[in-house]
């Protein structure tokens, strides 16, 4: 085999080790529709994603970017998307883990590189998300009584940039019935088309509002649709990662399917 | 399209689209010239999340002295950046 073919195929088994550390089935609890995926821009990518119950009632939610794409990237990802589940899973608080896994990525990452991250707990019980935003915005919190798109920014610089960064106190949001919570890659915002102008969270708002009632997985792929049709012959430039959590509305009050 | 250069007073003078394809030209600029305190971004139009690590090293050189870069002239839509980032704290960020 010539060299070139060994690095395609050593890339070939990085891109099926990626994909094998993101969720292979999403939480399946009543009440909640969830969706994750991942789509990178090469063969490996720097984004990630974590949709996976830890105890009983808590689902760990995780959306995470390190800078760049491709294989250091993606072990970056890899790497944040462990420690912090780890963490979780033992019980350490939000911001004991981003400490942690700050100092951590601060003492391996190359200078100048960092991981965004989005983390969080669910209970499933109270529908409360305790989360910590470090570097990873928009977030979208869409409150179905009276429609309303709460975006928020992160109060926490990125990880792994400086090692002795104090996170602020973790923040809590309620999910009420029919509300979601959307974690979205800049790769889908600041899909550019030909004439450099981004995609955009305006776009993201129209598709939701009106596509809000179906599946979260037919929600994610129109999301990623139009931003493609935007794109037009705009190549892909950045990974795209998408989570979706839905608290489901009471039974038959869910009138808004105009993306079915 | 990316430049980098120092005005008539010496301030360092970043356009265009600082993202990973420029990161490299970015580096070697301001190794070559020095840690600057300042950066113009009149005509920076995009940065990209490798472009922000540029400027981070930056702000890293000047913590070990005390200091803090200042992003002169910032556009609406490169604070939104630095909002979405959380870094909007890090830097000394002053509008366009």
């Amino acid at each position: 085999m010539t060299r070139d073919k060994e690095l395609a195929e050593e890339i070939r088994i990085a891109h099926r080790i990626q994909m094998s550390t993101l969720p292979a089935f999403l939480p399946d609890v009543a009440g909640y529709d969830f969706f994750g995926k991942f789509w990178p821009a090469d063969e490996t990518g720097g984004d990630t994603f974590d949709l996976v119950s830890v105890a009983d009632d808590t689902v760990f939610l995780l959306l995470a970017d390190a800078t760049g794409h491709g294989i250091g990237p993606a072990l970056s990802a890899l790497q944040v998307q462990s420690m912090l589940r780890v963490a979780l899973r033992l019980g350490a608080s939000l911001e004991d883990a981003f400490r942690h896994v700050n100092a951590q990525m601060a003492e391996d990452l190359p200078e100048g590189h960092f991981v965004t991250a989005f983390f969080g707990l669910l209970n499933t019980a109270t529908s409360e998300v305790d989360y910590l935003a470090a570097g990873q915005g928009p977030i979208l919190h869409f409150r179905e009584h009276g429609e309303i798109f709460d975006w928020f920014d992160p109060a926490c610089p990125p990880m792994g940039f400086m090692e002795h960064v104090q996170p602020p106190d973790s923040q809590t949001l309620k999910l009420e019935r029919g509300d979601l919570l959307a974690l979205i890659s800049d790769g889908i915002f600041e899909y550019e088309n030909e004439h450099g102008e981004f995609f955009g969270m305006d776009r993201v708002e129209e598709i939701i509002r009106s596509g809000r009632g179906a599946p979260m997985d037919d929600l994610a792929k129109l999301i990623v649709a139009a931003a493609r049709e935007f794109g037009a012959a705009a190549v892909q430039r950045d990974d795209i990662t998408i989570v979706l959590i839905r608290r489901m509305p009471a039974p038959g009050h869910d009138r808004h399917t105009d993306a079915e | 399209m990316f430049e980098i250069d120092t005005d008539a007073q010496g301030i360092v003078r970043i356009a265009g689209r600082l993202s990973s394809a420029s990161c490299e030209q970015a580096r070697r600029f301001l190794e070559a010239t020095g840690v600057p305190r300042v950066i113009d971004c009149t005509d920076l139009r995009f940065l990209s999340s490798a472009g922000l690590g540029v400027l981070l090293v930056v702000q890293k050189r000047l913590t070990d002295s005390g200091d803090t870069l200042t992003l002169r002239h910032v556009s609406a839509e490169i604070r939104e950046v630095l909002r979405h980032t959380g870094l909007d704290g890090i830097f000394d960020v002053e509008g366009g």
